[in-house]
């Protein structure tokens, strides 16, 4: 059955429908744009190295969601999606995330083909021994890349100093050795597991009908696919840090820093409380704080500070990060600032701008369909609407703000991971 | 600013790029053909019946207003761009003044105060920075804000342009010039953006190879963001007056798209006689390519590879480029995807651009330690296969397919719009819009393609390679 999920904001709807195999299909219908992009996505990414299915156990290496999602590009008859879309001028892509595994097309014509297309790879696994060694070179230089990669170094980094066990530690991409472990079985152990129909969603917006999309669903898709009673199998995460400083040197300009909290992992009012510690950030640290213009002044940050935020199964964290000659002095001034927070509550002034920028980020974000198609997938992983945060954010207060970080920042729950310049 | 994080690592790397730019550093997501130079037609009054039509005006001398009305977005974004010749003198001084610019204006007198005021706006969003493009030094600020039809507070609109004039023309500068505390604070940013071009290697390797492509003495090979050893010099008098003459002798291109827009909100902008920028040369063919080596600590090697046509590009011969540049390795069906990157499996990205203003073509790729040679040979006997006209008509057909998939797209986003107009409208070229390319390039013959494609020559190459 098919429910329509409306938004009276933006005077806007979009269909939610649950195939009989369990597959959850949404769509956004814009007869005004030009093109369609759709989005097929699995709930499996880098966090997922243990799980049970149907009560037997298994234990994959580092990165294989990232490997599968490569190797879901080749076909049985040896074409590659490539070209399956290019014949009809597509273009497509997939990443991989901590949590989530997305593979989408862009098309502005043969819209059909191009969604029986990205049904059908997707739904048509093939690894050979042979074609899954050829991966491991691809994916090898695709790892030494990242190696150079300051950013990605500095977010592992941080990674490997707040978690124990979870599988946040682990590097989506895995490392050499991780995937030279991995095999065609290991593969299609974790494609039966997480590409079950039940475990995924097709969401699709533009220039389409939710008719047409249902009826390409029924023409390409299994729908007598049995679901699988899947566990995802995590560890108990202590909620301690494992360490609070750790550095390394690399060839980079500047000294980076990376600033992260680890939070309690959500469970009720996921979203809410979501949304929330972005706004706390965005009040206490962003551009319109005296906290960013003070530190900016005087020389501490620049540009090119910013904070992000992952929220997954069992785990959260807010990552703040940028340049600094001295990172421990940044440190020092946040949890002032924090401190400064809690005891004396969060300026509404601040706090009411961070609500207005949010509510603009997110009408802006309905504009392009690419941003509007992976919105719906993302929230439907999460189990919200995805609507709920225009709803939510009228809702939210600076009171909300305070009580949230009477438990939440807290200094012994913080981390500093440096990445410092070698001598060139 | 605060967003949840979406890290991921993408199948297909070449359709995320990170361009380093002055004051800011911006996150694009390219769309195969739309990464690149395009030029332009004058619209006629039969083009107007498009779905985005354009007009540009000279609203008054040497300032020009192109507005794109289009009520189905939720964003609306403005910019406001000052087109100047490039020069060496005045390079870093000029990469300095979108930092400036962004510490006040007069009716916000101070950058927090913008902050918010822009906040309140439900997150409007300023950015400004300093570009080269060719022989020209541009400096845009570009204002990018919800529908202000869509938001509770309707006034909205009416201080969206005014914001943006004032970013340019009301910048605050107590006593008549910039604020010489903030001038240090700001020169130090710049110091620390000049030396993060090293962190993003590849962009490292292509820069230290560009310079050996153009010459040491030519204008592209100079430093968007200049030179460390100029910022001492530099001084509030000196980049105040550099300012004024910046501000006042530039060519001004002004595009708005979203809700309609009235001229008449721009019409105190000063008339002015732009000092034109010198026409790009070709870069020369060479029979021997030079070869860069820049040892560093890299895990990964990379490669820069850089082709020359030897001479400027008629309007036809940009066309026939585009096509061969989506084929040779633009497209994820081109030859250096499907072939150098999937079958050979030699790295994880390998792709090219080109510029069709000045007439070449750069490579850019991963490089594996050892296989410098089996790379580069890879490269070229792809080349050399598509100058022989060894490709299928399936391959011509995609590849036409693939750009007409893109550009169709173009009239769905504010952001590419503003791409795809904005770089037409710097150069001044004659208007082209995405559906008068997709004509023109799918009247390329393969025949064009593989005689255009036997003009082009391996000038440079660049290995950002490991120091032992």
């Amino acid at each position: 059955m098919t429910k329509i999920v409306k938004s009276t904001i933006l005077n806007e709807q979009y269909t939610s429908t649950v195939l009989e195999n369990g597959l959850t299909v949404l769509v956004y219908e814009r007869p005004e744009r030009a093109g369609v992009f759709g989005a097929f996505g699995a709930k499996i990414g880098g966090i997922n190295q243990h799980f049970s299915v149907d009560g037997k156990e298994y234990k994959v290496p580092e990165g294989v969601a990232h490997f599968l999602e490569h190797k879901m590009f080749e076909g049985k008859d040896g074409e590659d999606a490539f070209s399956l879309f290019a014949r009809y001028g597509a273009d497509t892509n997939a990443f991989t995330g901590f949590d989530r595994t997305v593979y989408v097309f862009n098309s502005n014509g043969e819209v059909d083909n191009c969604l029986r297309a990205l049904l059908n790879f997707v739904s048509s696994p093939y690894f050979t021994p042979e074609n899954v060694e050829k991966e491991q070179g691809i994916i090898g230089q695709e790892i030494r890349m990242y190696d150079d990669s300051d950013t990605w170094q500095l977010l592992m980094g941080a990674m490997g100093l707040m978690y124990h066990k979870h599988g946040l530690r682990a590097d989506i991409a895995g490392t050499v050795e991780s995937i030279a472990q991995i095999t065609d079985q290991t593969l299609y152990d974790c494609y039966n597991a997480f590409y079950n129909p039940a475990n995924m969603v097709l969401s699709v917006c533009g220039n389409i009908t939710t008719e047409k999309v249902l009826e390409l669903c029924a023409e390409c898709l299994d729908m007598n696919v049995s679901p699988v009673s899947l566990k995802v199998i995590s560890e108990p995460e202590d909620s301690t840090v494992v360490g609070t400083y750790a550095e390394k040197d690399m060839s980079i300009a500047a000294r980076e820093f990376c600033i992260g909290f680890k939070l309690k992992p959500l469970e009720k009012d996921a979203m809410r409380r979501e949304l929330l510690t972005n706004l706390v950030c965005e009040a206490l640290f962003g551009h319109t704080s005296d906290f960013y213009r003070e530190l900016y002044d005087k020389g501490l940050i620049n540009q090119t500070f910013e904070s992000e935020s992952e929220f997954v199964q069992g785990a959260a964290f807010v990552l703040l990060m940028g340049e600094s000659e001295q990172p421990q002095e940044v440190k020092k001034a946040v949890l002032e600032q924090l401190a400064n927070a809690r005891a004396n509550g969060v300026d509404p002034d601040r706090f009411e701008e961070s609500l207005r920028n949010r509510y603009g980020d997110e009408i802006i974000g309905y504009d392009g369909n690419e941003s509007i198609a992976l919105n719906l997938a993302f929230s439907h992983f999460k189990g919200c609407n995805a609507y709920g945060v225009l709803e939510i954010l009228g809702s939210l207060t600076a009171a909300d703000a305070n009580a949230l970080l009477q438990d939440s920042f807290l200094e012994q729950d913080t981390i500093l991971y440096v990445i410092n310049p070698k001598e060139r | 600013m605060f967003q949840s994080l979406l890290v991921a690592l993408c199948k297909v790397f070449s359709l995320f790029f990170f361009f380093h730019m002055c004051g800011k550093i911006q996150r694009y997501t390219c769309a195969g053909g739309l990464l690149f130079c395009t030029n332009t037609i004058v619209l006629t009054d039969t083009d107007l019946n498009e779905v985005n039509d354009i007009n540009r005006t000279e609203i008054n001398r040497g300032v020009f207003l192109s507005c794109i009305e289009d009520d189905r977005f939720k964003k609306q974004k403005l910019f406001l761009a000052l087109v100047s010749p490039l020069k060496r003198e005045t390079v870093t001084d000029t990469a300095l003044l979108p930092y400036m610019l962004s510490r006040g204006i007069n009716s916000c007198p101070d950058m927090t105060q913008l902050a918010r005021r822009l906040a309140m706006l439900y997150g409007a969003d300023i950015s400004r920075a300093a570009t080269k493009d060719g022989n020209s030094r541009v400096i845009c600020v570009a204002l990018e804000a919800p529908n202000a039809l869509l938001l509770p507070d309707k006034s909205a609109a009416s201080q969206y342009v005014k914001l943006l004039e004032e970013s340019v023309f009301g910048v605050y500068m107590p006593g008549g010039s910039f604020d010489p505390q903030w001038l240090d604070i700001e020169k130090e940013k710049l110091r620390e953006s000049i030396r993060a071009v090293y962190n993003d290697k590849r962009e490292y390797n292509l820069n230290c190879t560009s310079r050996a492509f153009y010459g040491e003495d030519d204008l592209r090979s100079l430093d968007n963001c200049g030179y460390e050893e100029d910022l001492a010099n530099i001084n509030s008098r000196r980049l105040t007056d550099i300012y004024h003459e910046f501000v006042d002798r530039a060519r001004i291109e002004i595009l708005c798209i979203g809700p309609k827009c009235d001229p008449e909100q721009f019409a105190a902008i000063p008339a002015r006689t732009p000092e034109r920028p010198a026409v790009v040369k070709p870069v020369e063919k060479r029979d021997t390519p030079i070869v860069v080596r820049t040892p560093d600590e890299v895990v990964q090697q990379n490669l820069a590879m850089l082709f020359s046509y030897g001479e400027l590009l008629t309007e036809q011969q940009k066309d026939v480029a585009r096509l061969a540049n989506l084929m040779f390795g633009g497209s994820p069906t081109s030859r250096l995807f499907s072939n150098v990157r999937e079958k050979q499996s030699l790295c994880y990205y390998c792709s090219s651009s080109a510029n069709y203003t000045e007439g070449t073509v750069g490579v850019v790729s991963g490089i594996e330690k050892g296989n410098e040679e089996k790379l580069t040979r890879a490269v070229m006997n792809e080349l050399e296969s598509l100058q022989n006209g060894s490709f299928t008509d399936k391959e011509l057909a995609e590849n036409k397919l693939f750009l007409e998939n893109m550009l169709t797209g173009v009239n769905d986003s504010v952001q590419q719009l503003g791409q795809w107009y904005l770089s037409q409208l710097l150069r001044e070229e004659n208007m082209t819009t995405p559906q008068q390319l997709i004509e023109r390039v799918n009247s390329v013959s393969g025949d064009q393609v593989s005689k255009l494609l036997s003009m082009l020559k391996l000038n440079t190459v660049g290995f950002f390679t490991e120091r032992n």
